[in-house]
Order: C-alpha cells, then sequence, then structure tokens
C-alpha cells in the first residue's frame, strides 16, 4: 500500500540512481558510492532484451546514514560526464533491474 | 489531536522563526507571519531595524510566551554563534524593559552551559560562554562579574592531575571570549584583565606541546604549522596591544547605546567546572593550518589577505567553520551562504580563506570533522556558483599542495588523492598535467610522486583505464598504472596442474555444489592439521576468480555459492586464509580495487579474519606494496571493522546494565499485571546475556590489544630495517637510511596507523609502549608514538 511504501522509502539504505552514461560500469559505481559509506551491492539496470546497461541502477548501503551521505553529497555530482541523479529506493527487488531499453 | 495544543506550537514556530530570521540582513518572511514584522523586515531592512521591530513585537508577547522566548533565545545562542551579537542586542533591549528578563535568560544560559559539558558538546559550550560575555557589552551583565566567571575558567584550567586536553579546552575558551568582551574588561576592570592574561601566559608556559609535529599536515614549509593555543594567545596578545581595536564584529548594540546604558544589569555567577571522570573525552589539540600567502592572492586580487598570525584571519577562519558547521547537511545552501558571507566582506579576499579553511577541515588531524565527501561536493558547489573566480583559487590551492606534498603527512596526502579524483572525474579529467612532470624522476617513495601515481589510480577506477591514460601527456609512461585484468597465470609445461585446472573449470560450469569441492580439495596424505591440499586450493581460487573476474556480482555469487567451501578449509588452518590472500593478490595484483573490495567481502563472510588481513599485509612478500595507498586503505578498513564490532558489543553491555540497574526500581503498575514468576525469568535472561556479552567483549579486547600489538612489532621492525639499511638505494639513489624518502614514508605511514585508530590505540596505549617500544625500535619511531600518548596528555 502507499502507506507501506513511505514507511519503506523512510527507513530505506537503497538508492536509485538515474541519468547514468550507457557506458558507465558497476565498478564505477562502486567507487565513487563507496566514498560515502561501505556499500552493501550495486545492481545495474539492463535493458529487458537486450541485457545491457540502460542508464540507472540501484546501490544499496549497511546504513541509512551512509546512504543519507551519497544523496546529499553524490547526487547531481558527474560520472562519466553525465550528472547523475539519487533518490529514495525503497528497495531492490529481483526483477526490477530491467528497464525499458 | 487535543484542542489548544496546535496553536501553541504554532505560536512557537512563529517566535522561532522571527527571532532566527533577525540576524539576516534581508528576511523572506512566511506571509503567515505577524504583518507589522513582516511588513518591515520583508523590504530588505538593516538589522538595527530589525532588532528594533522585533523588541517592540516580543515585549507586547513577552509575559505570555515567556519561556518559549528564553528557550529560542538560548538556542540562538547555542546554535548560532555567528550571529551572537545580534543575540545579545536582543536580550539587552528586552532586558531595558523587563529586567527579569535578562536574569531569567541569563540562568537558563548557565544551566545549558552546564548541561553542554556533561554531554562533552565542547563547540557549543564554548559559544554559551562567548554569548554570556557579549551580554556584557549590551548592558545585561556587569563587566566585574564577567571577569570573575572568566577568572573561575581559570581556576579550572589549574586545577590539580587533570588532563591537559581539558585545561586546553578552559583556556581556549577564555581565550575566544576576549575578542568580544577584553575591551570592556580592560576599561571597566583592569585588574581582573591583568590576571587573566597572565594566568593564561605561564598556563602556556608550563604546558606540554609534543603533540604539535604529529598533528602538522606538512613540515618544512615557510609557514609554520604553529599549537593553535599558543597561536591565539599571541594574537590575542596583539589585539589586546592594540586596545582591542578589530573591524570584524559587528557591534550592533553601539546603535543602542542610549537605551542599553539606562538598563540595570545582573551578576553572572562564577562558572563551576563538571568533575572530570575517566570516561570523558575532550577535544584533542590543534595546530593551525595556513594555505596561503598574501602573495599568493596578489595575481588574483588587488585586496590585502590578512597576515597569517592576525586576529582577523583567525576570526574570518572561525566565521567561516561556523557557515560550514551549520549546513554540513546541504552543500548547496552551505557554498551559498559562504558565498554571502564573501559578498559581506568586499575588502578581504574571501575567497581564498574559504579555501584555505575548507581544506584545512580536510586536512585535520587526527580526524576531519566531516565526512571527506561532504568537502568534496562543497568545493565543486563553489565553483559552481562563481566560475569565473574561484577555478583559479582552487588551481592555486592545488599547487601549493603539490608543491608541499614531500613533507606532507601520508594519511593527509591520501585524502587530497580521494578529494582531487573526485573532483577530477567532474572535470573529465582534465588538468595542467605536464607541470608536473618533476617529479617523475624524483624518489619512488616521494610524496609529490605518489600523490600523482595514487591520482592516476584513483581516477581509473571512478572512469576508465582509456580514458585517464588518453587524459595524460605522453612522458607519463612511466607512472601509468597497469591495465586492471586479472592475472591468471598458470604453468602450461606443468600438465598435472593445467588439468586440474580444468576439472576445476568443469565443476564449476556445472555448478557442482560447495561439498563437492570439499571432496576434490580433501588431500591422500592430509594431515589432521592439514586436511586439504594447500595448492589444490590456492588452484581452485585461482579458477574461481578467473571465471568471475568480469564484475564484482559475479565475484560476489562465487563467493557466496561457494562460501561453505572456503569457509570450511579456511577454518582448518590459517595456512588456507594466507594461501587464499596470496591468491587473490596475484589474480588481482594490478587491480588494487578488486583487491579491496574482495578483501573486505570475504571479512564480511567470516571466510578470513582480521589478523589474517594484517598478517598478509605485513608479510616482508609484501613490502615492495608499502609506497601505495591501497593497502593501508585495507588495512585500516579492516582495523576499523574490528573497533565497530566491539563498539556494539560495547552499547549492548551499556543497554543491558541499565536494564538489570532498573528492574524492581520502577515500573510499579506494570508490577501488578505482570506475573512476579515472568518478570523474574525476564531479569534473569538479561542478566545471564550482560555476562556472556561482558565475557565476549574481553574477548575480542584481547585480540584486537595483540593484534595491534603483533601489528606494529612487525612494522616497526619493517621501519628498522628501512633505517639501518645505508647500503640500499632508493629510486634517485642519493640519499639512503634514515634521511632516505622511503624511511620517512614509512614513518608516516606509521603515524598514519596511530592517528586513524587513535581512539582504541590511545586506549591500549601502556600495554603497545611495554610491548612494542621495550627496546629496540628507531627512535625515531618511539618519538611518533610519544608523541601520539600526548594526544590525551
Amino acid at each position: 500500500s502507499v502507506r507501506d511504501q513511505e514507511v519503506a522509502l523512510r527507513t530505506s539504505c537503497t538508492l536509485y540512481v538515474g541519468n547514468l552514461s550507457y557506458y558507465t560500469k558497476e565498478d564505477q559505481v562502486y567507487e565513487l558510492f563507496g566514498r560515502a559509506g561501505d556499500v552493501r551491492r550495486v545492481i545495474m539496470g539492463l535493458d529487458r532484451f537486450k541485457k545491457t546497461p540502460c542508464g540507472f541502477c540501484f546501490v544499496e548501503y549497511y546504513t541509512r546514514e551512509d546512504a543519507e551521505l551519497a544523496l546529499q553529497n553524490i547526487s547531481n555530482t558527474r560520472m562519466d560526464d553525465r550528472v547523475i541523479r539519487a533518490d529514495w529506493d525503497a528497495g531492490f527487488v529481483e526483477g526490477r533491474q530491467y528497464g525499458r531499453g | 489531536r487535543r484542542r489548544g495544543a496546535p496553536l501553541i506550537s504554532d505560536v512557537e514556530k512563529k517566535l522561532q522563526e522571527v527571532i532566527g530570521k533577525v540576524g539576516e540582513k534581508v528576511c523572506t518572511n512566511s506571509r503567515t507571519l505577524e504583518t507589522k514584522i513582516s511588513k518591515s523586515q520583508s523590504t530588505g531592512s538593516s538589522i538595527t531595524m530589525n532588532l528594533e521591530k522585533l523588541t517592540e513585537f516580543l515585549t507586547d508577547d513577552l509575559d505570555k510566551y515567556r519561556t518559549s522566548i528564553i528557550d529560542i533565545v538560548a538556542g540562538c545562542a547555542i546554535y548560532l554563534p555567528n550571529r551572537v551579537t545580534v543575540y545579545t542586542t536582543l536580550v539587552g533591549l528586552l532586558n531595558a524593559k523587563n529586567f527579569n528578563f535578562g536574569g531569567e535568560v541569563v540562568e537558563k544560559l548557565i544551566a545549558e552551559q552546564q548541561d553542554l559539558l556533561t554531554k562533552q558538546k565542547y563547540q557549543e559550550a564554548q559559544n554559551v560562554a562567548i554569548f554570556l560575555c557579549d551580554l556584557g557589552n549590551s548592558g545585561v551583565l556587569t563587566a566585574q562579574s564577567i571577569g570573575e566567571y572568566l577568572e573561575s575558567f581559570i581556576s579550572a584550567a589549574f586545577e590539580e592531575n587533570m588532563p591537559q586536553v581539558r585545561n586546553d579546552y578552559y583556556i581556549q575558551t577564555v581565550l575566544r571570549c576576549l575578542p568580544w568582551i577584553g575591551k570592556e574588561l580592560t576599561e571597566k576592570s583592569p585588574e581582573q584583565m591583568e590576571n587573566i592574561v597572565e594566568a593564561v601566559g605561564k598556563y602556556l608556559e608550563l604546558r606540554n606541546k609534543n603533540h604539535v609535529t604529529l598533528l602538522q599536515v606538512w613540515s618544512s614549509t615557510d609557514q609554520e604549522q604553529e599549537d593553535y593555543l599558543e597561536s591565539l594567545s599571541a594574537q590575542i596578545e596583539q589585539l589586546r596591544a592594540l586596545n582591542w581595536t578589530e573591524n570584524h564584529i559587528p557591534r550592533y548594540y553601539k546603535d543602542f547605546e542610549a537605551i542599553l546604558a539606562d538598563a540595570l544589569q545582573h551578576n553572572l555567577p562564577s562558572f563551576a567546572s563538571p568533575d572530570h571522570t575517566s570516561d570523558m573525552i575532550y577535544p584533542y589539540p590543534l595546530v593551525v593550518f595556513r594555505l596561503f600567502q598574501d602573495s599568493d592572492c596578489s595575481s588574483f586580487s588587488d585586496k590585502p589577505l590578512p597576515g597569517g598570525h592576525s586576529i582577523d584571519r583567525f576570526l574570518f577562519e572561525g566565521e567561516i567553520s561556523w557557515i560550514i558547521e551549520k549546513n554540513q547537511f546541504n552543500r548547496k545552501s552551505c557554498a551559498r551562504e559562504l558565498l554571502a558571507f564573501a559578498e559581506e566582506n568586499p575588502s578581504v579576499p574571501i575567497g581564498f580563506l574559504i579555501f584555505e579553511t575548507i581544506f584545512g577541515q580536510m586536512l585535520r588531524l587526527p580526524h576531519a570533522p566531516y565526512p571527506a565527501i561532504f568537502h568534496c561536493s562543497l568545493v565543486l558547489e563553489l565553483l559552481k556558483l562563481k566560475p569565473d573566480d574561484y577555478p583559479s583559487i582552487l588551481v592555486q590551492t592545488v599547487e601549493v599542495i603539490y608543491r608541499r606534498a614531500d613533507s606532507m603527512q601520508p594519511i593527509c596526502l591520501d585524502r587530497m588523492v580521494d578529494w582531487f579524483s573526485f573532483h577530477l572525474s567532474n572535470f573529465q579529467y582534465r588538468y595542467t598535467w605536464p607541470d608536473w612532470k618533476d617529479c617523475l624522476t624524483k624518489d619512488a617513495y616521494s610524496g609529490s610522486q605518489i600523490f600523482l601515481r595514487e591520482v592516476i589510480e584513483k581516477c581509473r577506477r571512478l572512469g576508465s583505464y582509456e580514458k585517464i591514460i588518453a587524459a595524460l601527456p605522453s612522458d607519463f609512461v612511466k607512472i601509468h598504472p597497469c591495465s586492471p585484468d586479472v592475472r591468471y597465470l598458470i604453468d602450461e609445461e606443468d600438465t598435472a596442474l593445467v588439468q586440474r585446472a580444468e576439472t576445476f573449470t568443469q565443476m564449476f560450469q556445472e555448478r557442482q555444489p560447495a561439498e563437492a569441492f570439499l571432496n576434490e580439495l580433501k588431500s591422500a596424505e592430509g594431515s589432521e592439521e592439514l586436511p586439504y591440499n594447500i595448492n589444490e586450493f590456492g588452484l581452485f581460487v585461482m579458477v574461481m576468480l578467473k571465471m568471475a573476474s568480469k564484475t564484482f556480482s559475479h565475484n560476489f555469487s562465487a563467493l557466496f555459492r561457494y562460501q561453505a567451501t572456503l569457509k570450511t578449509v579456511c577454518d582448518a588452518s590459517e595456512q588456507y586464509q594466507e594461501k587464499l590472500l596470496e591468491t587473490l593478490f596475484s589474480c588481482w595484483k594490478s587491480n588494487q580495487q578488486m583487491l579491496m573490495i574482495l578483501t573486505d567481502k570475504l571479512l564480511k563472510m567470516q571466510v578470513i579474519d582480521c589478523s589474517a588481513v594484517v598478517a598478509w599485509l605485513f608479510d616482508e612478500k609484501m613490502w615492495a606494496e608499502h609506497n601505495r595507498q591501497w593497502l593501508f586503505e585495507v588495512l585500516n578498513q579492516a582495523l576499523e571493522k574490528l573497533t565497530r564490532q566491539i563498539n556494539v558489543v560495547e552499547k549492548d553491555i551499556k543497554e543491558l546494565t541499565e536494564r538489570v540497574e532498573n528492574k524492581g526500581t520502577d515500573d510499579v503498575k506494570e508490577e501488578e499485571m505482570e506475573a512476579e514468576e515472568e518478570k523474574n525469568e525476564k531479569l534473569k535472561q538479561d542478566v545471564d546475556d550482560l555476562e556472556n556479552h561482558k565475557e565476549k567483549l574481553e574477548r575480542m579486547v584481547t585480540f584486537q590489544k595483540g593484534l595491534f600489538n603483533d601489528f606494529l612489532i612487525a612494522f616497526v621492525e619493517e621501519i628498522k630495517i628501512a633505517g639501518a639499511n645505508t647500503s640500499e638505494m632508493d629510486g634517485s639513489g642519493d640519499t639512503a637510511g634514515r634521511q632516505s624518502p622511503k624511511f620517512q614514508w614509512l614513518k608516516g605511514r606509521f603515524c598514519h596507523v596511530l592517528l586513524a585508530h587513535a581512539e582504541t590505540l590511545l586506549k591500549h596505549s601502556s600495554s603497545i609502549a611495554e610491548e612494542v617500544f621495550t627496546e629496540g625500535a628507531d627512535p625515531s619511531v618511539t618519538e611518533c608514538f610519544n608523541q601520539f600518548q600526548s594526544l590525551r596528555f
């Protein structure tokens, strides 16, 4: 429900990161987002059919504080020359990595 | 919701907003506010006018909302230190109209100050002291009582058998108050002023200054980093000699002299220092950080930079720090406010001071006050807002830092590497790289070459190998990083080995379970101690790493899939852990990021333990990597993780202790409802838990102590060898032994480890002194350790 979603967002340690270059690789995401804290995992968004990167990813931290730090300081900076944008995500569920190509 | 409650909080909210904004020159009040306020303020009237109107407004409501108003004013005193004089003037004006109000504010502030000190909020408690002193300027307090108040801080600093850091804090508080109230005291209470100055002088004479060298970012520069307290004292002395003339503090009360002069004044009671207990942690000593001299700015700006020793420089730094502190969670508003501050002070090249302050914070030892990533993004934001001026100031900053790199402490150099690589990744790695050609011919352990090499490495990780190589001049090939691919080295001649590798490959492809691999690795001639074939285990790991080499995700899923195999083998003997780490290194030698992240993952999965990692990193085989940053990052991360685990257990113990102690004393009502038996059961459970936790903590702390001692012994030994080795020529080959860059660098890394784990190591320092520094350590390393110990002297 909407309420559950709200709670999930408020307690989440996961960020949705958008506007990535298609060429940006997972290890770059680790390096950049690792600057804000311990990253649990990175899930690259993939084109549903071609299974190639399609411009977004999820970054999950161990703690909420680290995720907050990343949101405050990494969102709207550049990676591979694109201004990336981060926002809270309610948490990654299998299947969500597939975007529209 | 209950009726009536929202009304009060609404009023409070309004009051908070009105009072909170009085110090802003242009107020954009929300439309919901009282019209008489918003009208006067929204037009951008002066602070003096704001104050007049606000006084009028608050006087009307003073009786009705007294407590709220006092609370809000106290909050402003604590948290808006850059507006001190605004609020002391306001309190003065209200006090002139209502004598009791001033007294109540003072009472409240004293209580708050005590509370802040017991909560160890030292900065905030100091803000209160400055505020109280400044109330002497706005006719609320008598000069004499303020003098006595400051004298009581001095007596607190002279109490016997107290840590020096505590005494320092009290002396620093007095010194920080004096720019505000010095003039008034000199005029109205000259004897006390003399006493204070004399006592401070005596205090500084007797004080231990061992810590200074360890806290300096760099040595041998033309701007020596003095001890902060000494420098502050010298500045205050200078200010006093100038009869307290400064152009910095906006003294709003001067506009209301006539009103304030007639007000009745209160007496400020003496300060009572809270009792010292062994668990109190005082701020670390500081050294002054200066980046720029007037000559650095002259080509950019015709405005003179306040001298490095002037009180103006110090006060500007203070204000810039306050703005940063207040906006530490919002880089955009932080940058905006810093810029507004620069515009308010057009006669000073504030831009340089902003960058000086930010980099001073980044490089502060032992710890920077904010997370590094905040400083990184703040710098970007500043450049965005001021694209015409600030980029060139930043270039100047980088140049000054690079020029000093050879004498910079490794811990600080690392921080600069991290910042600069992030910064460059926002600017397509474009920089005037050829300017740094000079370091290529220097020693491989020289700070400037290490800086350049590590910046390139981190740029590679943030961007890509191809991109950074393309951005560099061609003659930088000497320090190009290796291509970060997996290395899979198998002796092709050894057919048995090749065959085994093929077997493993096939097993992985068939997704055989963890158990199958265990059986495969069981050694025929295996002993109880070494039940698995160690070389085959290495081969298994190598094949796995090769097959999973594509991304971190591939690696992680391989590790999780075969966690049971890895863990069972590694639990059998430390030798397997060693083998695992060695194999990891040989496969990913040229990809430090992979080494770091996989080591970290293996630690988290408890396949390997911290002591194995430390032993691996400091084994002689790895000495060649000791001029690289990654190794110390892995080391410090592993040690930090252990500390964090200990902190968690400590916190649990604290909570359990509280629960056990409170049982039976409160919760009377609950007692009726809860069966006695059940309650006893719970209590017993808590007591047991507590006991277990305490044992666990003891085990962990003993382990940690042993780990640090073992590792420090190994490190001290390595440094000693580097120092004694007079025949070995490093890189450029013109220096040897203890003058060599290698020796200096390793010694600096030793300081790095001490500083990075200061809280833990200061706790164990007597055991370290006994076990690590008994005899045979290089005297200059022992000296570092002595300096370190005096941080909590």
